[in-house]
């Protein structure tokens, strides 16, 4: 049995389980990143959200901000809590446990799910689904939750772009109106919100909470983002210096390698303080590889 | 729950949504049934098309009218604008209100669509030069001919995308001249071109001698001035783009 961190989302309100991405997965994603493929890094994220949920129909129905703050959770017990930003004049340090409990607040007494109807057609919007939205075909599809005529309710989640382009052509525009209405509301709502809030005195802009741009795919690159060459030699300390073995070492995390690294460097400073008493010499401690962090 | 089912339901609540407007070829009202979400998200994506958004969006407002009619008739490029606000007035009411550089317009469409219009149904005339012994009958195009005018400009468009802007709007013009071109007659021989496809039409526009060109334009922006008018309200031209069929820009 696997180890499982249960996530509180800002919009799915039930409680999810995850599991902590291991070493192997960790570092593929690492190539995409390095690649700056946008598309590929999503496609990548989706894929792999969808494998540790393991449910298809929670997955469906949840939004950016819910895969967004998944994606925290999995930094956060896979990589460390720790976030640091660095800006021109200064370093910032973060807490993600801190940052995730500040998003589900800013969900708590929010109206941006709501339901517009006619006598015949009743339509459900509510925040966007993709990380990305690339055009206005992604805008509605992603935004509409369910569309119910006559007790008869269409989730545009499940259908393919050809099915949904369909229905789309037989709802009356009178009703766009109000998905248009929405959007403004949304895009109010991002502006005065913020993952990450400014500091003029650091001359930190701040990173908003934008559904409708690439805001959260470039956040979650740039916290899971190292250079590939610092992973490579963190395998080369544990394999040559604590002798792990490979099949250890791609089921494990990051942070508990270095949890091991930290223990073997406490153990050798241990030993080489008794030795320096005895007057004897003692091996070089492996050099700690550093964390991803945040360039502003 | 099944697709089939719901697009069925849909169907039928949208033949039942119809609307009436008063054709101008037809001289009478027809049905059409109301602009969907699909058709108000093709117009506004309009907005992104830069340089070609005004042939783009000329396009798809008039499958919209051939798409949308409950009835049968051939349109003509006359009836566009009468029908396409008609239907956005059915879908988002008779105010408009566009934001343009620093100010605000509005534009009431009831009143635009009250307004009688100065072409005849057909506007079709015929040219005749008695020294050359050549008469050339111009109309309106009916409006599926219009949209396949329409892409072959938008295809020489995209072939010449880096052709000098002289080439670009020499071959706009000849096109714009060969949809209203319906008949050439030349020492009693009688070329009919809406016969013709819409290249082989081209290839004879192009011999037509530069000076009968001339006259052939003056009754072509005669119809265009025709067709600003119509949509002038106090003064100011109503926008024929995407902000049409947006959210009203405040």
């Amino acid at each position: 049995m696997r180890f499982k961190k249960s996530c509180k989302l800002p919009i799915y309100k039930k409680t999810l389980y995850i599991e902590r991405m291991c070493n192997d997965t960790y570092l593929e994603f690492l190539y995409l990143i390095s690649l700056e493929d946008d598309i590929n890094i999503n496609n990548f994220i989706e894929t792999y959200l969808k494998t540790n949920i393991n449910d298809n129909e929670v997955y469906k129905t949840l939004t950016s901000i819910d895969k967004f703050c998944i994606m925290l959770y999995i930094r956060m017990i896979s990589l460390g809590n720790d976030l640091k930003i660095s800006t021109e004049k200064t370093s910032l340090n973060y807490s993600i446990n801190t940052l995730i409990d500040n998003i589900n607040n800013k969900f708590n007494n929010t109206d941006l799910i709501t339901t517009y109807n006619t006598d015949i057609i009743t339509i459900n919007i509510g925040l966007p689904k993709n990380l990305i939205i690339n055009d206005i075909d992604d805008i509605y599809k992603s935004l509409i939750n369910y569309i119910k005529i006559e007790e008869e309710e269409i989730y545009p989640f499940s259908l393919s772009n050809k099915e949904f382009d369909e229905i789309m052509n037989l709802i009356p525009a009178s009703l766009t109106e109000n998905i248009l209405n929405h959007l403004t509301k949304i895009s109010k709502f991002s502006e005065n919100n913020y993952i990450i809030s400014p500091i003029q005195t650091s001359n930190f802009t701040g990173v908003n909470l934008n559904f409708l741009d690439r805001t959260f795919l470039y956040f979650i690159k740039s916290i899971f983002s190292d250079k590939i060459i610092n992973f490579y030699e963190l395998q080369f300390v544990l394999f040559n210096k604590l002798h792990m073995d490979y099949e250890w070492f791609r089921n494990s995390t990051v942070q508990e390698c270095k949890y091991y690294i930290n223990f073997y460097n406490a153990d050798m400073k241990r030993q080489e303080e008794a030795s320096k008493g005895s007057g004897g010499s003692m091996p070089s401690m492996p050099r700690m590889p550093s964390m991803p962090s945040i360039r502003r | 729950m099944s697709i089939n089912s719901v697009i069925s339901k849909l169907q039928k609540i949208s033949n039942s949504n119809s609307v009436k407007v008063f054709v101008p070829s037809a001289n009478k009202e027809l049905t059409f049934t109301q602009l969907s979400v699909r058709q108000q998200k093709e117009l506004i994506k309009t907005g992104l098309d830069g340089a070609i958004a005004g042939v783009t969006i000329s396009n798809i407002m008039s499958q919209i009218i051939i798409d949308n009619s409950v009835d049968k008739h051939d349109f003509l490029s006359t009836d566009k604008f009468p029908i396409i606000l008609s239907l956005r007035r059915a879908s988002f009411g008779s105010i408009v209100t566009i934001k343009d550089n620093d100010k605000s317009l509005t534009f009431d469409l009831d009143e635009i669509l009250s307004k009688p219009l100065k072409f005849n149904e057909k506007f079709s005339t015929t040219l005749t030069f008695k020294d050359e012994n050549i008469s050339i009958d111009l109309s309106v195009p009916l409006l599926k001919d219009d949209i396949k005018a329409n892409d072959q400009q938008l295809n020489a468009y995209k072939k010449n995308k880096d052709a000098e802007i002289s080439d670009t709007v020499g071959t706009l013009f000849v096109f714009e001249i060969a949809k209203f071109v319906t008949k050439i007659t030349l020492d009693e021989e009688e070329v009919d071109l809406t016969s013709l496809s819409f290249k082989d039409k081209v290839s004879v526009i192009e011999n037509i001698p530069a000076y009968l060109n001339n006259k052939i334009l003056e009754y072509i922006q005669n119809f265009r001035k025709s067709e600003v008018e119509f949509v002038t309200y106090n003064g100011e031209v109503l926008p024929l783009d995407a902000r049409l069929f947006a959210k009203d820009n405040e």
